[in-house]
C-alpha cells in the first residue's frame, strides 16, 4: 500500500461553523461572550446585574440555554433586554449550530451578544461558538479547587468571575485560593470578585466590558459610524 | 466529548486522499491526538469504526499517537511538558509560555491503494 503524507488538521463541523459565526461578530463589531460555570454559580444573575446596567448605552441580545424551561430569558427579559431560550431537550452544551440558528435572525444591529450556556463545566470547554471570550463563573462555596479538577475549561476561558462573595462569612471558600488555582492552569486570565446579590465588585467587571466593547468597536469604524448617522 | 465530529471528519479527509490518488482500498490512518484536546482515543476509535462499518472506508484502521503537550517559556525559553494541574514554566515558573505541541487533532498520513 501507498502511504500518503497529510499531516492536516482535523476541523470540526463545530469549529467551521464557529468561524463563520466569529466571522460575522468581527464585521459587525458585536461583542460575544459565553458564559460557563456549574449549574448554580450564577450565570443568569451575572447576566441580570450586567444588562441592568449596561441597557441604556449598548444594544444587547441575551441567549440563555438550558435541557428545558424557558426561566432563564424570562429572568432576564424583564429587565427590559431581548433574550430568547435555547432549549437543547437533553443536549449537555450549545454548538456553533444552535447559536447560529438563534441569531441569524437577529441581524447585526446588537453591541453586545450575551451566550449563557448549559450549566456544565466539561462538554461546553470543547464546543466553540464563535465568542470573543468564555467567561468562567465559580461561586464562592463551590470548592476552591473547581479549577484544577476542571482544567480544560479554564484554559478554554480568558475571564474567570467569582461570585457570591457574600457568602464568605458562611463558608471555608477563599476567592485567592479559587483565583490562584485557575492562574496555575490560564495565567492570562482577568479575574474579578463580585457578590450578584450586594453588587459588591460588579463595577470592576462592568468597567473591564465596557472598555472591552469599545475596543471591539474601534475595530469597525463604519459600523459605529452608520449606527450614530 | 466530540468524538463522533471527529471521526467523521478524518473519514471525510480519508475518503479525500482515496479519490485524489484513484484509490480503491484503505489500511492504516495515523491521528495525532493533543491530549490538550480533550479527545478520548478509545472513543473515538469506536465512533470512527461505527461510521465507516458497511462504507469502502470500512477497512481503514485508525492507529492513534497521543501527543503529550509541550510548551516553550518566554521568559527562560527552556521546553518543557505541560501538567493539567500547573503550566507554567517547570524551570523558572513564569507564566509566560506558549504552547508548541498538544492541542490539535491531525491525520498525519493514510495508507491507500
Amino acid at each position: 500500500m501507498k502511504k500518503v503524507d497529510l499531516r492536516e488538521k482535523v476541523l470540526t463541523t463545530n469549529e467551521k461553523l464557529a468561524m463563520a459565526n466569529r466571522k460575522r461578530f468581527g464585521e459587525t463589531g458585536t461583542l460575544v461572550l459565553n458564559l460557563v460555570s456549574s449549574p448554580g454559580s450564577g450565570k443568569t444573575s451575572l447576566v441580570e446585574e450586567t444588562v441592568k446596567i449596561l441597557k441604556d448605552g449598548y444594544r444587547i441580545y441575551v441567549v440563555t440555554g438550558d435541557l428545558m424551561t424557558e426561566n432563564d430569558a424570562r429572568r432576564i427579559a424583564r429587565h427590559g433586554v431581548e433574550a430568547v431560550q435555547i432549549s437543547t431537550g437533553g443536549a449537555c452544551h450549545l454548538d456553533a449550530k444552535m447559536v447560529d440558528k438563534k441569531l441569524v435572525k437577529i441581524g447585526s444591529d446588537y453591541d453586545l451578544i450575551i451566550v449563557e450556556n448549559v450549566g456544565n463545566l466539561v462538554c461546553p470547554a470543547s464546543f466553540d461558538l464563535g465568542e470573543d471570550l468564555k467567561v468562567l463563573l465559580v461561586a464562592v462555596g463551590e470548592g476552591d479547587d473547581k479549577p484544577v479538577k476542571y482544567p480544560p475549561m479554564v484554559r478554554a476561558s480568558g475571564v474567570l468571575v467569582i461570585n457570591k462573595t457574600d457568602l464568605m462569612p458562611y463558608t471555608d471558600s477563599n476567592p485567592e485560593t479559587i483565583k490562584q488555582n485557575a492562574l496555575k492552569i490560564n495565567p492570562e486570565m482577568e479575574v474579578f470578585s463580585v457578590s450578584c446579590k450586594t453588587g459588591e465588585g460588579l463595577d470592576r467587571w462592568i468597567e473591564w466590558l465596557t472598555s472591552r466593547l469599545k475596543t471591539k468597536k474601534k475595530a469597525h469604524p463604519e459600523v459605529l459610524d452608520s449606527k450614530s448617522g | 466529548m466530540h468524538e463522533l465530529s471527529v471521526a467523521t471528519q478524518i473519514a471525510d479527509l480519508v475518503t479525500r486522499v482515496m479519490e485524489d490518488n484513484s484509490a480503491q482500498k484503505v489500511g492504516e490512518v495515523a491521528v495525532e491526538v493533543g491530549t490538550l484536546s480533550c479527545i478520548d482515543p478509545d472513543s473515538l476509535t469506536f465512533c470512527f469504526e461505527a461510521i465507516t462499518k458497511g462504507t469502502r472506508l470500512e477497512n481503514a484502521r485508525l492507529k492513534i499517537e497521543e501527543i503529550k503537550p509541550r510548551a516553550k517559556c518566554r521568559a527562560c525559553n527552556a521546553e518543557y511538558e505541560v501538567s493539567w494541574d500547573d503550566f507554567r514554566c517547570k524551570s523558572c515558573g513564569s507564566s509566560e509560555f506558549d504552547i508548541l505541541i498538544g492541542s490539535d487533532i491531525s491525520v498525519r498520513e493514510v495508507e491507500v491503494e
